[in-house]
């Protein structure tokens, strides 16, 4: 039995001074991956190198434990991918576009969608174009969500909406991995929303892997540590991540240790990660 | 394909009334005029309609979104050109219908006559979109648009300056016709496939 939905291995595409380079990540069942990394980091490509839309220059994608050249028609109905803007054209409605998936997916789930639109409380017969913007996406995730998926690729799905809807969405995705088979693959900016549904964190800087660790090690052995010029000097610098100055002293990434005991240490959040792992001094 | 076919045809609602409105228009122009040539000639201009449901995909990036799916780049292909083929075939069939409720005898032409006229119309419709539509899959619809207007633009000069200057064309015999006609379909088939095996070429290749 596949214990991974999708496997990347080795991945490495280039776009002019781009480059992502030894991309090496796993989605295992019944798993939450959150994908964190600044703008242009390489999280879309990666997406997208998964999902077929761009060829990839070496490295291999398994997706169900085939490989992606040759993942059959019965893989590609299991995947469902939200992207952060919606490419169904504006001028359907939601009707229309049950009718269209239903003619796409043969595992398409018409009373399931229908139940969807109806808990989302998306009108049928408005066209798309009307919706706003949270509106356009809960009919997105709705598509994704409609067609017996086993894996949802979620590219920044969330961003732009608001608290309550991201709640809403949220509550959804924990919903669906609480079957074992399935997993997401969720980017975003919105840490806070990967801090409370994410079981794994993979996060990219400028094309590469940084690391990938389970979320509750990750926020439990990680601090910042706040202490002035001078402390921070004395400090082995083996379990600095990172660090930042300031008007009152240094606040610095650091790796828990007894050593460090003596030392305030504040929880990190995963937003303080990337600050420090894309902006902080080594 | 269907789901395909199915969105395109969505899409293009209102397009299809406006479509329905200007063949309604024609019609009684036809009538009128007693010339079925106008009518004719929008069995040729259909094709806009395919142009205008990739103008449709590429403003809302529908391929990204569609090749996430079970579709495969090759039926992203061939659905435009069923599309194409299937309202050039409406268009016809349109233009027959008034044909036939106009008759041949107010339009003074033989049903022979009716249709080379048509069928000419729907030749050029398939052959400017075995053109065409490799250029708006490589470069997208505004660049196709502007290549059609520039396709459409070379012959139509060439029969100004034809019919301006004092050179005389012999008229064709009828087994040139006959051989003729035969030719062109050999040759159209030819197109439309190269055509065809162009633009999936072209979409195997291309990133979103």
């Amino acid at each position: 039995m596949i214990e991974n939905n999708i496997v990347v291995q080795n991945l490495k595409k280039t776009y002019g001074d781009f480059c992502l380079n030894n991309i090496n990540m796993k989605v295992p069942r019944g798993c939450i991956i959150g994908f964190i990394g600044e703008n242009g980091a390489g999280k879309t490509t990666t997406i997208k190198s998964i999902l077929g839309l761009v060829e990839k220059e070496s490295g291999e994608i398994e997706i169900f434990g085939k490989k992606l050249k040759e993942s059959s028609r019965e893989e590609r109905e299991k995947i469902g991918v939200v992207f952060d803007e919606n490419h169904i054209p504006e001028n359907l409605n939601a009707l229309e576009c049950g009718k269209v998936m239903g003619k796409i997916y043969q595992n398409w789930e018409k009373n399931l969608y229908r139940d969807y639109l109806e808990r989302f409380s998306l009108p049928l017969k408005k066209e798309i174009k009307e919706y706003s913007r949270g509106m356009k996406m809960k009919l997105n995730i709705a598509i994704a969500l409609s067609h017996k998926t086993k894996v949802l690729i979620l590219d920044e799905a969330t961003s732009g909406l608001d608290p309550i809807v991201r709640e809403e969405v949220l509550d959804l995705f924990q919903e669906f991995i609480q079957e074992e088979e399935h997993s997401i693959l969720m980017s975003s900016h919105i840490t806070s929303d990967l801090e409370k549904i994410a079981d794994y964190i993979i996060y990219i800087h400028k094309g590469q892997i940084q690391f990938c660790m389970q979320k509750d090690e990750l926020l439990y052995n990680y601090g910042i540590l706040k202490c002035s010029k001078e402390e921070f000097i004395k400090i082995d610098k083996k379990n600095v991540i990172g660090s930042r100055e300031n008007a009152y002293g240094v606040e610095a990434l650091v790796i828990k240790n007894n050593e460090l005991d003596k030392y305030m240490i504040d929880k990190v959040t995963l937003e303080n990660l990337m600050l420090f792992y894309g902006k902080g001094e080594r | 394909m269907k789901g395909l076919l199915l969105k395109d045809i969505y899409c293009l609602k209102k397009s299809l009334k406006i479509y329905g409105i200007i063949f309604l228009f024609y019609g009684y122009w036809c009538y009128s005029v007693k010339d079925i040539s106008m009518a004719a000639m929008l069995t040729f201009l259909s094709i806009m309609l395919s142009i205008s449901s990739m103008s449709y995909d590429e403003f809302y990036k529908w391929d990204i979104f569609a090749l996430t799916t079970p579709v495969k780049r090759k039926e992203l292909v061939l659905s435009k050109y069923l599309l194409g083929y299937f309202f050039i075939i409406v268009g016809t069939w349109i233009t027959l219908t008034i044909a036939f409720f106009v008759t041949p005898q107010r339009l003074e032409m033989t049903w022979m006559e009716i249709m080379m006229i048509i069928g000419t119309y729907a030749s050029i419709g398939l052959f400017y979109q075995s053109l065409v539509f490799p250029i708006i899959f490589k470069f997208g619809p505004e660049k196709g648009r502007i290549a059609m207007f520039i396709l459409f633009a070379i012959p139509s000069l060439f029969i100004i300056f034809f019919a301006k200057s004092s050179m005389t064309m012999p008229l064709p015999g009828k087994e040139f016709l006959q051989n003729g006609i035969v030719f062109g379909i050999l040759f159209l088939f030819i197109i439309e496939v190269s055509s065809i095996v162009l633009s999936i070429k072209i979409m195997e290749k291309k990133e979103f």
